[in-house]
């Protein structure tokens, strides 16, 4: 795994059974120290190129297992470690074009712990009003190749 | 001769775990080099679906025989009751408690005496988890981190239902962040990287050296941790202190060092003789030893002195903080850093 949130290995386009390019699929990690309940995290908008696509449109897949953002609200049995990258899937007929995309995803996680302040405005898509490293930024991007 | 023991907290090998270089026995391993004979460990970190594994015998004799194989010694199970995991409330006093009970039980199948709960665990559920704490011979030690202190209002509180139960299964793990007499230099360091002026960073450390010299305002016992907290802020002066550092041209570098200047406080060590008979485990919290083995906001010395006064017979667990600070920009070695805090510890309680 890299240090980057959103991880340069593992971004491609997705095909049905058919063949039919039907979406894409890119890896984050989790960037905390320990690992989570699906319950536990704040899923948010993710932009292509620019282009935005809802947090209700995309799918997680941890362990292999695919959660839709509804079902991971009430799922607190699985658990998201931090040594494997969750694979987001993105639907979008016709995938991807080759060569180099932008891309920036906001997600976020609520601890026990967390001080109150950043807990009652807690927002995947805009930053905490006071960062602490140890829960990591909440909007990632980058700059990935499909090929 | 003292009677210390040496631990390491495997919080401290975050950065090596996630990026692959160590797995659990990896990290059982380095632990074992450093000379510790201690292990504490985060199952919610490092046990792979939590908490399933812990549950099968498979697993847990394999956990006893890298205990053997390693010479190590269960420490302290940290748990960290998770009482938002649903979204819309935080969890009820009963389920609360089941939870901390399912935490003590976790414990004390993997052999470890002291589970360390947060200070966001409610008074509540810890007196009501007092009875199964006794039933399967686990502690609870709730973590005294910057901004509480002993010796405080706060502390006080939980004194009073020590003193009203009777109970030996509830005590204190002291976590050396309240000892710091500087600001950590890895701090420092990353807010001029991040570009913060010398001007503002003087502004931040004189404040700081200024609460240590006429002694930090310690925080009050209130069950609204925000509110508790800010006042904590606001008596030590921060509302100056950011003011100074705005006036002095202060960028987001610079107001975030300012910020990050209260996640640190400094207590007497002589709080750690006033309250031994309540500390049953103790999180060594470092952020940088240099190559002479000289960390430099935990004033390590005095603090194990203190220990050693007392006749503290309990583990110092080393847990290695100064990574978050370094990932961003720079390579973290948790290794080298465990190692050299290890050295120095063993150097200091003789």
């Amino acid at each position: 795994m890299e240090k980057q949130v959103i991880q340069s290995v593992g971004f491609r386009n997705t095909k049905d059974a058919d063949g039919k390019v039907t979406g894409f699929q890119f890896k984050v990690r989790l960037p905390y120290y320990r690992g989570i309940f699906l319950s536990q995290l704040r899923p948010g908008t993710l932009y292509i190129d620019g282009e935005k696509i809802e947090k209700e449109d995309i799918v997680w897949n941890i362990k292999g297992e695919d959660f839709t953002l509804e079902e991971m609200k009430s799922d607190f049995q699985t658990h998201w470690a931090v040594d494997k990258p969750a694979v987001l899937k993105v639907k979008k007929p016709g995938g991807l074009a080759q060569g180099y995309h932008d891309i920036k995803y906001g997600f976020c996680f609520t601890s026990s712990y967390m001080p109150p302040i950043i807990q009652d405005h807690l927002d995947p898509d805009e930053e905490s009003m006071v960062f602490m490293p140890e829960f990591g930024h909440h909007v990632n991007e980058r700059h990935l190749l499909i090929v | 001769m003292s009677d210390i023991k040496r631990s390491v907290s495997l919080y401290s090998y975050q950065d090596e775990y996630y990026l692959g270089k160590l797995d659990l026995e990896g990290c059982l391993r380095e632990t074992a080099a450093t000379g510790a004979t201690g292990v504490e460990l985060l199952a919610e970190q490092m046990i792979k679906q939590f908490p399933l594994p812990i549950e099968t015998e498979e697993f847990r004799n394999k956990w006893f025989d890298w205990m053997k194989k390693y010479n190590l010694t269960p420490s302290c199970y940290d748990a960290f009751l998770e009482n938002r995991i649903y979204d819309n409330r935080t969890l009820t006093l009963k389920e609360q408690v089941k939870m901390m009970e399912r935490d003590l039980r976790l414990a004390s199948l993997l052999g470890f005496p002291v589970i360390r709960t947060l200070v966001s665990t409610p008074m509540d559920v810890i007196e009501g988890s007092l009875e199964y704490a006794e039933k399967v011979g686990v502690k609870i030690g709730l973590e005294v981190h910057a901004p509480f202190s002993l010796n405080s209002g706060w502390a006080d509180g939980y004194m009073e239902m020590i003193n009203r139960t009777g109970t030996k299964y509830f005590g204190f793990i002291p976590d050396m962040g309240i000892f710091c007499k500087n600001i950590p230099d890895v701090v420092r360091d990353k807010a001029r990287r991040h570009g913060a002026k010398e001007e503002c960073i003087k502004i931040v450390d004189d404040a700081y050296a200024n609460r240590v010299a006429k002694g930090f305002t310690k925080i009050k016992y209130d069950l609204n941790l925000g509110k508790a907290n800010m006042e904590y802020r606001m008596a030590n002066g921060m509302a100056e202190m950011m003011d100074a550092v705005k006036a002095a041209g202060g960028g987001p570098a610079d107001l975030e060092y300012a910020g990050n200047s209260f996640t640190y406080s400094w207590s007497e060590p002589q709080d750690i003789i006033d309250n031994i008979d309540y500390i049953f485990h103790t999180h060594a919290k470092f952020y940088n030893v240099h190559e002479d083995l000289v960390e430099t906001a935990v004033a390590l010395p005095e603090v194990i002195e203190a220990f050693k006064k007392a006749g503290y017979t309990g583990f110092l667990s080393s847990e290695y903080e100064g990574g978050e600070h370094l990932r961003m920009d720079l390579d973290v070695d948790s290794i080298e850093q465990v190692r050299r805090h290890q050295a120095a510890m063993a150097k200091w309680i003789g």
